[in-house]
């Protein structure tokens, strides 16, 4: 710990820390306070419009209960709490469901619509700027580590007056680590604090999911401290290691990141949304004809024993509709359930994808812990069909229950609309979110242990 | 640190027949040296004689290619760090961080080889060294060579170990501070320290050393004892023994 601590003061001594401590504090504040910002007002507009929504399906006029059905109405999907500092799949997957009936809607209104200047520079989230500034901190912080010493003569000193390479590496490490843990860990801790407490995190266990994603950050940044002072082992100059490092940086924060979800798209094909959607139409079309229905309606008189519909026991247009929808449910649970697992086959291809680069593995774990990964959106767009079919059924069932004779339609009024409870959305809880990060977790394990397994043999043979 | 007793046999340093090519340049071509605790043992020899690549073997910076070299009965080239615990060791130039003040320097140094030094003990190995009191709490990077090497000292006097190295240790220094450094050398020396230093000065040769090998063509060719010569002849022999060498 003395270690630690000697290295520690050298590291403060340094105008590098500040600076570099200085530029990551201001850019996470400023990324995660507009986020913050951005949610709590998203929040509030949630909360109104969902009150809106539920007073115009209760104060609907009487009508018969498949108009109200076709009447429908929008349902929000709760945005994590730690969507502030990763957004995730969030800003590309829509935030609002149109609820309404026959039809699996899908998803609308993307946050990245809404995207500023920081966005567009691919520092948008406070995610987006440790997986591309702090790497680079990392760097700046750790390339001098032993090259400079070297190229200062402080090495030599050092190693001839009895300093061992491995608890001289080891003490290194840890304050540049403790370092990094002061200039990102505690600006996320309190941009994380910040979001956990102030918005509504019923059912997210925001502060387990904070810190295991805090930690996830950090050591991604080891990783890449890693990589700097692996370099200025073998470097004879600072410089030589700094360009070593910048170098390594590119390769796997820029290029590797782009090369990897083409390498998912070419080993994983999955089919797209608009072909599943001609898809089911094209299931769908055949059953929509006149003389399909005719031929429905034909089997339903049947199946009662009867010739004419007034003679049925129940209301046949509204028998037609449940047997109609629950056709449609088998066809919709069946498209969409391949679509989405198709969707979440790549995100475990992604995660793997993660032995290309660190940046990789933790934009899959990240998203995961921060609750905002595709799981959690695909569970939303579900929960929100299942809220549809729940209305539907509740409509068909009073039309089929209340048999109208002669032609009458039957009219229903705000006693059946209250019969349909607000929507509800419990997220995934971090258990799922815990399994699913086990293969991304994994890899980003492995760059550590492989880095410092590449070290261990350097730190042994450290000459000055 | 490297306070370990030896057996009563065991030198503190045995070079035994070291030989080292740097490609097609042969540094040292069969180097035989032994050094007990209390010896102070100069290498003389001009530039690229072997001098400091004897040291980088000792120290482990270089693997021998053939020999052997143990420092308190361990092989330096299988196990450099256990043979470095004992081994205190002084460069040429001596580089410290320029941030950190002497006194800093010095418990940083210290800190990382596994002492602890309080502020007071550091001024007093500094004193011990050489090294003004005014100059204890100014930045190292204003520190003279002369200064540097006087913190170097420091570091290396901190460790009491058992095989002083020293590589040219006196230039740079004034006449006043090398005297002081004669005093301090001879004082570890008298505490049982084992000292090579590898120099080209003469003068300090002779009134430090116990021993003295002219070191040419990468092999000691002449052992004196310095005591027995004045200056001249002491020049005198070792010009000779060169030129010898050359023919």
């Amino acid at each position: 710990m003395r270690r630690i601590g000697a290295e520690l003061a050298l590291c403060l001594h340094d105008a590098r820390l500040r600076w570099i401590g200085a530029v990551l504090v201001l850019l996470l504040g400023v990324a995660g306070l507009g986020a913050w910002r951005d949610a709590v007002r998203y929040g509030h507009q949630v909360d109104a419009v969902t009150a809106a929504e539920r007073a115009r399906w209760l104060g609907q006029d009487a009508k018969n209960p498949h108009s109200a059905d076709h009447f429908g109405l929008w349902v929000f999907k709760p945005s994590s709490p730690l969507a502030v500092l990763d957004p995730g799949s969030e800003p590309y997957t829509g935030r609002m469901v149109r609820v309404e009936a026959h039809v699996f809607n899908d998803a609308v209104y993307r946050a990245v619509q809404d995207a500023g200047p920081l966005a567009r520079a691919g520092l948008g989230s406070v995610a987006d700027i440790v997986g591309l500034v702090v790497p680079l901190a990392a760097i700046l912080l750790g390339f001098s580590a032993f090259a400079a010493d070297r190229e200062r003569g402080t090495l030599r000193l050092a190693l001839g007056n009895g300093i061992a390479p491995g608890p001289l590496f080891a003490g290194r490490f840890s304050a540049l680590l403790l370092a990094l843990v002061l200039v990102v860990g505690l600006p996320l801790l309190g941009i994380g604090a910040l979001a956990a407490l102030s918005r509504d995190a019923a059912g997210w266990q925001a502060w387990p999911r904070l810190l295991a994603w805090i930690a996830v950050q950090l050591a991604y940044a080891a990783v890449f401290l890693l990589v700097a002072m692996l370099v200025s082992l073998v470097a004879r100059t600072a410089r030589h290691a700094l360009a070593a490092a910048l170098a390594i940086w590119v390769g796997l924060c820029i290029a590797a990141p782009r090369l990897a979800p083409a390498a998912v798209e070419i080993s994983v094909p999955a089919v797209s949304h608009r072909e599943v959607r001609a898809r089911i139409d094209a299931k769908l079309r055949p059953h929509r004809t006149a003389e399909a229905n005719d031929s429905r309606t034909r089997e339903v008189l049947a199946r009662y024993g009867v010739s004419e519909a007034d003679a049925l026991p129940v209301d046949l247009r509204g028998l037609m509709m449940v047997e109609n929808d629950e056709h449609h449910f088998d066809l919709y649970d069946r498209e969409f359930g391949a679509l989405f697992d198709g969707l979440a086959a790549r995100e475990r291809a992604f995660a793997w994808a993660g032995l290309l680069s660190p940046r990789v593995a933790l934009q899959a774990l990240s998203q995961t812990l921060a609750g905002t990964d595709f799981a959690q959106h695909a569970h939303f767009v579900w929960t929100a069909e299942a809220y549809r079919r729940a209305i539907s059924e509740r409509m068909n069932a009073e039309i089929r229950d209340r048999p109208q004779r002669g032609g009458a339609t039957l009219v229903a009024g705000p006693e059946l609309w209250r019969e349909i409870p607000p929507f509800a959305h419990a997220p995934l809880p971090l258990s799922r979110g815990l399994a699913d990060a086990v293969v991304p977790a994994l890899v980003l394990a492995l760059w550590l242990a492989g880095l410092a397994g590449l070290c261990v043999p350097l730190v042994r043979r450290l000459k000055p | 640190m490297g306070a370990s007793v030896l057996p009563a046999d065991e030198p503190v340093l045995a070079i035994g027949g070291a030989v080292k090519r740097f490609g097609a340049r042969t540094a040292l071509s069969g180097l035989d040296l032994r050094l007990d605790a209390g010896e102070v043992f100069a290498l003389l020899g001009p530039n690229g004689a072997g001098k400091t690549t004897t040291i980088n073997l000792i120290l482990g910076f270089l693997r021998a290619d053939s020999g052997t070299i143990r420092v308190c009965g361990i092989d330096a080239g299988a196990d450099p760090v256990g043979a470095r615990r004992h081994v205190a060791y002084i460069p040429e130039q001596v580089a410290l961080y320029p941030g950190l003040s002497g006194v800093e320097n010095l418990r940083y140094f210290a800190t990382l080889a596994g002492l602890e030094l309080s502020k007071d003990e550091a001024r007093a190995l500094l004193t011990e060294a050489g090294l003004a009191p005014e100059a204890y709490g100014r930045k190292a990077g204003a520190y003279s060579k002369g200064m540097r090497q006087k913190v170097g000292i420091a570091v290396a006097l901190a460790r009491r170990a058992q095989l002083l190295l020293l590589d040219e240790p006196t230039s740079g220094l004034d006449p006043s501070a090398a005297a002081d450094f004669s005093a301090t050398i001879r004082a570890a020396a008298g505490r049982g320290t084992a000292v090579l230093m590898a120099t080209h000065d003469l003068y300090r040769v002779r009134e430090m050393a116990g021993r003295v090998g002219v070191l040419s063509g990468g092999r000691i060719v002449e052992e004196i004892d310095p005591r027995t010569l004045d200056h001249v002849a002491l020049e005198r022999l070792y010009i000779d023994r060169l030129a010898e060498r050359a023919a």
